[in-house]
């Protein structure tokens, strides 16, 4: 029994250790390497690291040098087995706004180990709420909008199905 | 004195310490070997523009010569056509017109002079052109004229018989004037802009060198506007398309500007197309 003590507190010290000694920033950078060759840009004013989450401040994100979004703030929160990446206050440009929505008051990405293959997805915005999921096998994108009232003109994105209205695509 | 700290403790002290000494360098050599230490930053390209003005000069003081080349004036008449012959059965459609003298043979989904035929009946032809349908009777020896009717409407024919009046693009002359519910409707729509253009950027090394069309769509707005296949376009409004945040730029202004003026490569030559928004 001590000796399963000692291994479990010595799986949660290398554990904890792990995710504390690790260089979020300089991961961030990789990332933004590997999006920079997707013609992805990101710049942000402000880094700061915590013990398990990176947060980045005002960012202007770009595409092929197109202006597309700002965000206020993305959190990035990891504990390996469980990430949470949460979104406040995005606005796209308005020339997207038959594309995309314009105004995102809050987006959030959730991963678990027990579905490795997916990535929780919610949203709200001028168009109410959004749930969906990222398919990682499947390359699928699938958002369920709960209001259909309020889609205006995103509904041309959008198909209609038996619990209402959703987007979906292929990457 | 007597030591009162526990060499057992004092020995897993040092093992959580090397651990997390251990992790910390794993760490390191990770982030020297693969992890990037800079941040990717984009540059912000100059937001000032040019400003552009067009300017009517006093004949003394013209401008500088330049190659212009004013989009064609299509002349289009449902009436040039004539339906000498129709070959209708349940699996084909052919027909034999006669059009500016020459006699053709036209399938199902030919055209000639932009009209597509799409149906037949024992005594008439179907042909469509812009979304709208024209019917054509077959050229008899008793009336000597054939007849044509719109299908949609009775006042289009009116229409056809004079200079094209396209969709949201008028033909004036020395420059085109383009219907703002056009622009609003391919600006509220992006996607269909690709459905009737395809553009495709042309890059000197790593720079934007303009953007070439890839192709038009027959009877669109954009194949009314004078452009063709294998066009550069170079610049719109004195702004030069070297990046596609000019090109997003001038996509976006589009809705408030009056004109356009629109300077392309064809060939090796370099020509302005002019446009008025109304």
């Amino acid at each position: 029994m001590q000796m399963v003590k000692k291994a479990a507190l010595f799986i949660l010290l290398f554990w904890v250790a792990l995710i504390v000694f690790m260089p979020k920033e300089e991961l961030y950078f990789s990332l933004e390497k590997v999006l920079a060759k997707q013609g992805i840009e990101i710049n942000e004013a402000k880094i700061s690291e915590g013990m398990f989450s990176l947060d980045l401040q005002e960012l202007t994100i770009y595409a092929k040098g197109i202006k597309v979004a700002t965000v206020q703030e993305i959190q990035c929160f990891t504990l390996l087995f469980y990430t949470k990446i949460t979104m406040d206050n995005i606005s796209v440009d308005k020339a997207l706004s038959s594309m995309i929505p314009v105004k995102l008051e809050k987006v959030q990405l959730t991963h678990s180990i027990l579905l490795p293959m997916k990535v929780a997805l919610t949203g709200e915005g001028d168009f109410g709420q959004a749930t969906g999921s990222i398919d990682l096998s499947e390359r699928k994108i699938h958002i369920d909008f709960e209001k259909s009232e309020k889609l205006g003109s995103l509904r041309r994105q959008l198909k209609k199905g038996e619990e209402g209205w959703y987007y979906e695509i292929n990457y | 004195m007597k030591l009162t700290i526990d060499p057992s403790f004092v020995k897993r002290l040092i093992g959580v310490l090397f651990l997390l000494v251990l992790i910390k360098l794993l760490w390191f050599v990770a982030e020297v070997a693969w992890f990037s230490v800079k941040s990717v930053d984009h540059a912000e390209g100059k937001t000032a523009k040019p400003l552009y003005y067009r300017i009517k000069l006093t004949p003394n003081q013209s401008r500088a010569p330049k190659i212009k080349k004013r989009a064609p004036v299509i002349k289009s008449s449902i009436r040039d056509i004539k339906l000498l012959a129709v070959y209708h059965a349940s699996d084909a459609t052919v027909v034999t017109v006669q059009y500016k003298g020459k006699t053709k043979v036209l399938a199902r989904g030919e055209a000639v002079n932009g009209f597509v035929l799409e149906d037949a009946g024992s005594q008439f032809a179907i042909f469509t052109k812009d979304g709208k349908e024209y019917r054509v009777t077959l050229l008899s020896s008793k009336s000597g004229s054939p007849k044509y009717s719109t299908v949609s409407t009775p006042q289009e024919e009116k229409q056809e018989t004079q200079e094209v009046d396209m969709d949201g693009v008028v033909d004036a002359g020395d420059h085109k004037i383009i219907d703002r519910t056009l622009i609003e409707h391919y600006t509220k729509d992006m996607k269909s802009i690709y459905k009737d253009i395809g553009i495709q950027e042309i890059k000197k090394g790593k720079q934007i060198d303009g953007f070439r069309i890839t192709f038009v769509k027959r009877g669109t707005p954009f194949a009314k506007l004078g452009l063709q296949r294998g066009d550069i376009l170079k610049s719109i409004n004195g702004q030069d398309l070297d990046s596609y945040n000019a090109a997003f730029e001038a996509y976006k202004n589009i809705n408030d500007a009056t004109n356009v003026t629109l300077v392309i490569q064809r060939g090796k030559k370099e020509m302005e197309l002019e446009y008025e928004i109304n």
